[in-house]
């Protein structure tokens, strides 16, 4: 007892003594209290190594298992150290985040007893089993800095590091029923009843429209005054040559190219001119073993003559071109002369030039033209694919709006188109509205008494926080209120199927039902007429009945333009797919989405942003933007 | 039944096993995992996916691992693994066991006491939540697992450029609609006279029978020639986009693939993945499309000079590779 009395009294003594002799250091400097960093973008800056001057001092706090832990200027110095000799690549240098990153996961990763030892590491360093490997690395090291044990402390907080990384990868489960949910967001079967609004049930009455409502509409709509415009148009003479075609004639007199020529020319061309070989030649090109050596061929072989005609067709165009060149040259003569094709376009448009064969000169070729003084040529031979043409301007007009007189007659049916569907607008919507205000009343009651609740909410609020500013008290009860939107919504979709069927009586709509389908993007070729059959085919492309959830939810009013028709429907039920029936490719496909999701959420936990967060990482100096 | 027998006579035979040093211990559970965690987020975006991972191998090579690492501190981690992985091949039951057994044996290690999971739980809590959740939804859908890839012996087509000879062959069981419309397209002669249209570092694409035309293909693999099959539902699969797989190109319109218009992968590529569908693979003749990603290129990355497929000759008997070698 006694013995026990004297080491505690000689325990206190020395540890007072020692407390008098210790010099008094300053205290380290705290961190801030907001956490800088933390949580924040990553410093990507490349940390900048510098011994510090108190290796004791705190860079920076973070917390672990409930406790706060310190990282000093020092350790950051040796990590960073550590990290720059053995990681720092030039052009991708070791940045301040990356170091964070490091000491944290490794922390994380030691906290739960994944902390590599000196025994494994020993009994697995690669290092020990190749000693010639470990003879060169060392020399290169030694240049480097990086001594044996720099590089078994790197060796065993990376693999630490490495195992929790992969216990997270390892270990992410994903669950059939979260495949199932991704995949059956695609694949509902929806049953619907719905109302139609045809724009078809108001023509009739458009059908005699005064001369004012016509102006009035041909004034006022843009769409119609687009598709009435006069386009602008040209008149054009232009002479052609299609070597390819059978129609085109050698020129009287004219002297073959010699082999030699021809060939210079066909390889000039050849991508171009290949394209020529006739498809029932083109096996020939990929002879047997056993053909005839006399009669194999070659690309140019099949292509000679009309490569040759296209050498002395060419010509001509060059000639025809100078000589329409002569002031009030006629083209139709030149045309003639020199064996080419001839053709005069009388105040086409764009659209008239292109299917009165304007398009054999490509689809610049209108612009081109219509860019021209009248009178003038284009300046060179024009090229597009195998034709060769030149053009004159003859005249042009520019492009007008017509005066309604001029339109008329024309308004008429677009004008009974718009209107009807306007009408049909007003009226769904006026519907909608019906169907609204009939929630709103058969809900009243439901819905004041949730607006009392938030209200006398508010007031008790208002009363324990000592608030009498009106304008403060208005808040709180417009903030308990909106809390309250999801509950009020609730109310009013289990009113909306009722008041659907009562608005339908109302207005004496008569209400169709769907058979169960699945959703479809929409088609743009479905066949449009008035059956039934158009509109469900409507109705299966819609992404407003898509995002129905709730049986007696309504939709919006729908607008079919194609079908010129609108609709509001209304869920009847909902129905999940068969998880069993579902194809393995789905599966596989939904699967692998779902395990990008997770792989990339288990990675992300390391990543500076969010273990910085979970580690409350707080920076005792502020790091340099 | 069995199996649960066959783990609790590998857990109590775990003493009589050799000891391994706890390093080697953890050397062979790290090479008994199928999948690592990335070492940075840029490369975490695609990790092995479920579908091409044999689990049963991976069962089998976690329980040697368990039984080597016995009384180590790798034990208790390779029993995760483990339970994880019956999780992965559907054996919930033994999963479950396995879990119970890792936290009757072990109370006190961090999977059941560190707050590593979702919202401040442990990893335990999350596994035997996320098992019994799984038996709960496997016994009101059942369905049988997705098959594994397996390679066919026959048949195999040969596809004759004027460069070489490059020999496939399928996988029926995973892409049958596909293996099935290349042999018919083979015996329709759909890609004599084609040519290579396309080569990168990645690909080499060919068999657009618009090319036969000397026309621009189209380069999203919707051929607009006449005689171009209608396109076919995509058949996703455990395969992936590594280097020697065939792969059809996909409609650009929803999922579907083009059904003529094939490329060969030259890199491993799995950004293909779920893109287009993979049904085949090169048993010999690498190199020589190895030699087209290395021939000067156009523009549209075009190969300069034509490269055209002469013809496809089917195979039905089964031919064992010439060069197995691809890397």
């Amino acid at each position: 007892m006694s013995c026990s009395i004297r080491t505690a009294l000689a325990l206190v003594l020395s540890l007072t003594a020692a407390a008098q002799d210790a010099p008094k250091l300053p205290p380290p400097p705290k961190p801030p209290v907001a956490p800088v960093g933390a949580g924040g973008s990553a410093p990507f800056q490349p940390a900048r190594l510098e011994k510090p001057a108190q290796p004791d001092s705190i860079r920076a706090t973070y917390e672990l298992e409930g406790r706060t832990i310190n990282i000093t200027e020092g350790e950051y110095y040796d990590s960073l150290s550590m990290l720059q000799k053995l990681e720092g690549r030039t052009g991708n240098p070791v940045t301040d985040g990356r170091v964070y990153e490091h000491m944290l996961t490794f922390a994380e990763a030691r906290s739960v007893g994944l902390e590599v030892t000196d025994e494994e590491f020993a009994s697995t360093d690669p290092m020990r089993r190749n000693p010639a490997l470990a003879e060169q690395l060392k020399k290169r090291w030694e240049q480097e800095g990086i001594t044996p044990e720099l590089y078994a402390r790197y060796q065993k907080e990376t693999t630490t590091v490495q195992r929790i990384k992969d216990l997270y990868a390892n270990g992410m489960r994903v669950k059939s029923a979260d495949i199932f949910d991704a995949y059956a967001r695609d694949h509902y079967t929806y049953k619907l009843d719905y109302m139609t609004f045809p724009a078809s049930d108001h023509v009739a009455a458009l059908a005699n429209p005064t001369d004012e409502e016509l102006k009035k509409f041909w004034d006022d709509d843009r769409v119609i005054q687009n598709t009435l415009r006069v386009p602008m148009s040209i008149t054009a003479e232009i002479i052609w040559l299609d070597p390819s075609a059978q129609s085109a004639t050698l020129p009287e007199g004219a002297l073959k190219p010699t082999y030699e020529e021809t060939l210079a020319y066909y390889n000039r061309n050849r991508d171009r001119l290949n394209a020529l070989i006739p498809a029932q030649r083109r096996p020939e090109l990929y002879p047997s073993g056993k053909t005839d050596p006399s009669k194999l061929v070659s690309p140019f072989s099949i292509l000679r003559e009309t490569v040759e005609k296209e050498m002395l067709l060419s010509g001509a165009v060059r000639v025809a071109l100078i000589q329409a060149q002569a002031p009030n040259a006629d083209l139709k003569a030149i045309a003639a002369k020199n064996g080419l094709q001839f053709q005069r376009l009388d105040r086409v448009d764009r659209m008239g030039f292109a299917t009165a064969g304007g398009s054999r000169y490509g689809v610049q070729a209108f612009s081109a033209l219509f860019n021209l003084n009248p009178g003038t040529l284009l300046p060179d031979v024009s090229v597009e694919g195998q034709v060769q043409w030149i053009a004159r301007l003859v005249e042009k007009d520019q492009a007008r709006l017509p005066e309604f007189n001029e339109v008329k007659q024309k308004l008429i049916a677009p004008y009974a188109e718009a209107i009807s569907m306007k009408m049909a607008t007003d009226r769904a919507n006026e519907v909608r509205k019906l169907i609204d205000d009939l929630v709103a009343k058969s809900a009243k009651e439901e819905i004041d008494r949730i607006y009392a609740e938030a209200d006398a909410e508010a007031s008790r609020e208002a009363k324990e926080r000592n608030i009498a500013e009106p304008k403060e008290v208005e808040a709180i009860r417009t903030r308990a209120r909106t809390l309250r939107n999801s509950a009020i919504a609730d109310v009013q979709r289990k009113h909306m199927g009722k008041s659907f069927d009562q608005a339908a009586q109302m207005k004496g709509l008569k209400l169709e039902i769907t058979e169960p389908f699945g959703f479809e993007p929409p088609r743009t070729e479905r066949e449009i007429n008035n059956t039934v059959q158009s509109r469900q085919e409507f109705l299966k492309g819609s992404y407003q009945v898509r995002d129905l959830k709730d049986a007696g939810q309504v939709t919006a009013p729908m607008v079919d333009p194609a079908g010129k028709s609108l609709f509001i429907a209304r869920l009847i039920e909902r129905i999940e797919p068969n998880f069993s029936t579902m194809s393995d490719s789905d599966l596989v496909y939904f699967r692998t989405i779902a395990e990008r999701t997770a792989h990339y959420q288990s990675n992300y936990r390391w990543y500076y942003y969010e273990i910085s967060k979970r580690r409350n990482l707080v920076l005792a100096v502020a790091q340099p933007k | 039944m069995q199996s649960k027998l066959i783990i609790v006579l590998a857990v109590s035979c775990l003493s009589l096993v050799a000891q391994k040093t706890t390093g080697e211990s953890w050397k062979d559970v790290e090479n008994a995992l199928p999948r690592r965690g990335a070492t940075s987020l840029t490369n975490a975006a695609s990790p092995v996916p479920s579908a091409s991972i044999d689990w049963q191998k991976a069962n089998d090579r976690m329980t040697e691992a368990m039984i080597n690492a016995a009384d180590t501190p790798a034990e208790p981690w390779a029993m995760w693994y483990l339970a994880n992985f019956k999780f992965e091949s559907g054996e919930l039951d033994e999963s479950q066991n396995l879990l119970i057994s890792l936290q009757q044996r072990f109370p006190k290690h961090a999977l059941n006491t560190a707050r590593l999971g979702k919202n401040g739980r442990t990893l335990m809590q999350d596994a035997l939540d996320d098992v019994s959740e799984e038996q709960s939804f496997k016994k009101r859908h059942p369905r049988k697992p997705i098959p594994l890839p397996v390679l066919a012996d026959a048949p195999s087509a040969t596809i004759r450029f004027v460069s070489g000879d490059v020999t496939i062959r399928f996988f029926p069981n995973v892409a049958p609609k596909h293996a099935e419309r290349f042999l018919e397209n083979c015996h329709k002669g759909l890609y004599d006279g084609t040519r290579v249209t396309r080569v990168n570092d990645n690909t080499v694409t060919a068999g657009d029978p618009m090319s036969r035309e000397g026309m621009n293909p189209d380069p999203r693999g919707i051929s607009k020639a006449s005689d171009a099959p209608a396109s076919i539902p995509h058949e996703f699969s455990g395969l992936t986009h590594r280097r020697g797989m065939v792969s059809m190109l996909r409609n650009p319109v929803g999922n579907d693939s083009g059904a003529s218009t094939f490329c060969f992968i030259m890199k491993d590529f799995t950004a293909l993945d779920l893109q287009q569908t993979p049904f085949a693979e090169v048993v010999s003749g690498m190199e020589v499309l190895d030699a087209m990603t290395r021939m000067p290129r156009a523009q549209g990355e075009a190969p300069s000079s034509t490269i055209t497929i002469r013809a496809v000759a089917v195979n039905d008997k089964a031919v064992p590779p010439e060069t197995p070698e691809k890397k």
